[in-house]
């Protein structure tokens, strides 16, 4: 009977120790997309977000200021998604700036991203324009009309 | 297009030639703009304002130096091959053509070019007595290579009106950099007009002479060298910037053709333009 009882006790702790794990873990969860709320209120701004080339195809040059800013502070890196490739990481800061010396041929997106993560928290583009478009003539051939 | 008559007629015919600163001009137009090889740019057309001084030989001024504002007009259309360029800073800036040939490094096109109609009596008292001048058509064809950064393109045309009669010829060469957004472009040329079309242009007849107050001359065969070079920048995507100094000379010229009030055996220019890309 005593052994009995013992056995209905810790069945009843482990649940009530499993009750308490599941309910803290759950506002932990709660806590952590706050959190990634918070994040997601990150900030990025680049000026100018055009570059203006003469014709199509050209590449095109254009010193650029990003500027970013975030409720809280921690560890953010400013990424080229084409080619995901990390232009600066910050750490432990809410807000940074970098000037870029952009040159491309084509638009380009630029995010900004917890350190480590995939996630894109924020996403800004520079968009490349030109004067005169340009084709492409067929080639190796004569032509009549 | 500019509209100076007496200027494009004087810088036209003495130094650069008629056709030649046409063609000049275009393969100078792909220059500029950077063109890449084998590409054509897409339909366009543009309005400007050009300020432009330097010296050269009028009909019209006395003074070797000139300075003035004008209105640009540049354009292109492309439909199937066939092509109408307008490039108001050259001389003669209309080019109607046809592209038939493209390879990697080579293009041809068959080309009309009609001249400016030279000088009349509406354009100076001086010419009163004078025979009208008209426009020669010229048509002929010109072949574009594209060797390693350089632009090559020689050129031959006749006059099919039978005004003029004459035929021209031209050797250019050019080429174009990029430092960041700033276009530049240098060409050098040569360019050969026949005796037909600048005795056309700038002969006196004796029939002439006999009743006005010029001498009889008889034009002879001009070759001429020229050479450009100018900066292209585009301010946004609708309004583009270029500066371009011009320097062209006779080099195998024995005729001071009468017509002309002012006389020089080269001419030179500097002119700076802004102009809105529709």
């Amino acid at each position: 009977m005593t052994i009995h009882m013992t056995r209905i006790s810790l069945f009843i702790i482990n649940l009530i120790i499993i009750t308490i794990v599941f309910i803290s873990g759950s506002f932990r969860a709660m806590g952590s997309e706050e959190d990634a709320n918070k994040q997601s209120s990150i900030q990025l701004k680049i000026s100018p977000q055009r570059c203006v080339a003469l014709r199509q195809g050209q590449t095109c040059y254009q010193h650029v200021e990003f500027n970013w800013h975030s409720t809280v502070k921690g560890d953010f890196c400013l990424v080229e998604l084409s080619q995901n490739k990390t232009l600066q990481c910050w750490s432990k800061i809410n807000q940074g700036s970098l000037s870029y010396d952009f040159q491309d041929q084509a638009s380009r997106n630029y995010v900004m991203r917890a350190k480590g993560s995939t996630i894109d928290l924020v996403k800004q583009k520079i968009t490349v324009a030109w004067v005169y478009k340009s084709s492409k003539r067929p080639k190796g051939s004569w032509r009549l009309f | 297009m500019k509209f100076n008559l007496a200027k494009q007629v004087s810088l036209a015919l003495v130094t650069l030639g008629f056709a030649t600163s046409s063609i000049a001009a275009d393969i100078s137009h792909s220059l500029r703009n950077n063109t890449e090889f084998n590409s054509a740019p897409e339909n366009y057309f543009e309005i400007g304002l050009a300020a432009i001084a330097g010296k050269g030989s009028s009909f019209t001024r006395d003074d070797e130096d000139f300075s003035d504002f004008e209105v640009l007009v540049n354009g292109s259309y492309n439909w199937r091959g066939f092509f109408i360029d307008l490039y108001g800073e050259s001389h003669t800036p209309l080019v109607f053509g046809y592209n038939a040939y493209d390879s990697k490094n080579w293009s041809f096109d068959v080309v009309l070019i009609p001249t400016g109609n030279g000088m009349g009596e509406e354009l100076d008292d001086r010419f009163i007595g004078i025979n009208e001048r008209h426009v020669s058509v010229m048509l002929g064809g010109r072949a574009t290579g594209y060797f390693a950064g350089n632009t090559l393109q020689l050129s031959m045309q006749h006059d099919i009106t039978g005004n003029s009669s004459g035929t021209s010829a031209s050797v250019l060469v050019g080429r174009n950099w990029q430092y960041r957004n700033w276009n530049f472009h240098g060409m050098l040329g040569l360019n050969y007009n026949d005796e037909k079309l600048v005795d056309y242009y700038l002969g006196v007849s004796e029939e002439e002479a006999a009743r006005t107050d010029f001498t009889a001359f008889t034009g002879k065969s001009v070759l001429g060298f020229t050479a450009e070079a100018g900066v292209t920048y585009p301010i946004n995507e609708d309004w583009v910037f270029r500066a371009t100094t011009r320097y062209g000379s006779a080099i195998d010229n024995d005729s001071d053709s009468p017509l002309f009030l002012t006389d020089r055996d080269n001419a030179m220019s500097v002119s700076t333009s802004i102009s809105y890309v529709f």
